[in-house]
């Protein structure tokens, strides 16, 4: 499974973090991605964003590796 | 396929970037890094958590981030770079035999030559527990790259072996992805690992840490079921009185880590048997001229921002080698570890430079203390130098610097001890 490594901006309340988790792990992104991309606004509701941390590239799968 | 270079660098992780960075910023020309894995970065793009670059870049990034900053700026060199291309050998006439699935075989001549393979986790303690060999035991790192970079998940109901950085890193790391780590043993008293880990990771998520404990036996048919535990007296050996039963089906194993040094014992470059990394001079180079060596693969660092500052002084000791501009000491000076001191990295001082004022060593001590002083000795025994230290343990190497005044042209022997002031 393609994965792409997140953070949040800032600290979040660590009473979040547990549910933040289920949150993160429902979240879809389309490649390409860059680092400091936002993956999500405001995440549980407390003003922060998630933020890729790493570089993807698109690959096409059409194309034989 | 044959090539030349003026340098090849074997590893594409933190050592390997720093080095081919800085070789390019003291007019190295033709320079090539060399990859196994798919992607650059070494063990940085699965440690995805914060803490690097405090140092470095005075910016508290997690490890893809600090990975990244030195690639990004490969891109804008005309470094070339093979990703999964394995090395299977490397002569000591810095001939390099390396494979991949596009070149087929290549040969390549190198002027110099760096090792930055970095290291592997120990794994002879799962081996050396008596008990079935169910399925569901793995290292900290395996378990961290299934997690972070494969997408898998190892297990639910976890025990960890072993208070290191990873171990600790990677019980956080579970909980948050829904497992239960039921405890965190370490064999020692105290921990190898950073404290602010221990608190962000251990105390923060209500994990247990059981100093003087271990993993006495495992059992599971074909997945891991439960291990018994015991406490250790002070020769690590099991009390049995102390046996609890933990049921789990998944160990992560945090002992140590083994800098790989397969392709530089082929060499003949000798290692130092308590690094387990080549034995260097000042300039991270080995005995053969030419061939250096950096990070993790060199001796197991702390921090990511440490071996790039070690890739630094390589890359600059690679410029000045191909310029010719060095001048030897005769005799070099050796650098011994005395009391509480298990090994110190440069082991020899081999250069006369001009200039130059101090020389920063490292070293990791034996045993926790505090209060101590750390006293360079000459070779009848007078202290040179003298330097205070509050608290000085294994899990955080030390570093100080010698200045160049100390180094007599007669001085043969520097001994290094720790005592409690």
């Amino acid at each position: 499974m393609p994965l792409v490594s997140v953070k949040t901006e800032k600290a979040i309340p660590k009473r979040l973090l547990l549910k933040a988790m289920v949150e993160i792990a429902e979240i879809e992104v389309k490649a390409p991605v860059k680092i400091g991309q936002v993956i999500k606004d405001d995440l549980m509701r407390t003003g922060v964003s998630l933020v890729a941390t790493r570089n993807i590239k698109r690959v096409d799968s059409n194309l034989r590796s | 396929m044959k090539l030349e270079y003026d340098l090849v660098i074997i590893g594409g992780g933190p050592a390997g970037l720093a080095v081919a960075l800085e070789a390019r910023r003291n007019t190295v020309k033709d320079i090539l890094l060399l990859e196994r894995d798919k992607y650059l970065g070494g063990i940085l793009p699965q440690c995805i958590h914060n803490g690097f670059g405090l140092q470095y870049f005075k910016e508290e990034l997690t490890g893809p981030e600090y990975a990244e900053r030195f690639i990004a700026k490969l891109n804008n060199t005309q470094i070339d770079v093979k990703t999964e291309t394995m090395v299977i050998k490397i002569t000591p006439d810095k001939r390099i035999i390396a494979i991949n699935r596009d070149d087929g075989l290549l040969h390549i001549q190198a002027k110099t030559v760096v090792l930055a393979m970095g290291c592997r986790e120990r794994t002879r303690e799962a081996i050396a527990i008596p008990g079935n060999r169910p399925a569901g035991i793995f290292t900290a790192g395996t378990a961290q790259r299934y997690i972070n970079i494969e997408g898998y998940m190892p297990g639910r109901e976890v025990v960890v072996l072993g208070s290191g950085d990873i171990g600790m890193i990677m019980a956080r790391r579970m909980t948050l992805e829904g497992a239960r780590v039921k405890a965190v043993l370490e064999i020692m008293p105290f921990s190898t690992g950073l404290i602010r880990n221990k608190v962000q990771c251990l105390d923060d998520f209500n994990i247990p840490l059981k100093f003087n404990h271990t993993i006495t036996r495992i059992e599971g048919r074909k997945r891991v079921e439960r291990v018994t535990v015991s406490q250790v007296d002070k020769n690590l050996q099991a009390i049995s009185e102390t046996e609890e039963e933990i049921s789990c089906d998944t160990i992560l194993l945090s002992v140590g880590l083994i800098p790989e040094n397969e392709l530089t014992r082929e060499i003949g470059i000798e290692l130092d048997p308590i690094t387990r990394g080549p034995i260097v001079n000042e300039n991270r180079e080995t005995e053969i001229e030419g061939i250096f060596t950096c990070g993790n693969v060199l001796h197991v660092h702390d921090l990511a921002d440490f071996v790039s500052e070690e890739g630094e002084i390589v890359g600059r000791a690679v410029g000045e080698y191909l310029k010719r501009d060095r001048k030897f000491r005769s005799p070099p000076i050796k650098i011994v570890p005395g009391e509480n001191i298990a090994y110190i990295v440069p082991q020899h001082i081999d250069f006369i430079v001009p200039g130059r004022k101090k020389i920063k060593i490292f070293m990791r001590v034996k045993k926790p203390a505090e209060r101590v002083r750390i006293n360079l000795l000459d070779d009848k025994g007078r202290v040179l130098g003298s330097y205070r230290k509050r608290i000085v343990t294994p899990g955080e190497m030390v570093s100080v610097y010698l200045p160049e005044v100390l180094l007599d042209d007669k001085l043969k022997n520097i001994t290094i001890s720790i005592k409690r002031d």
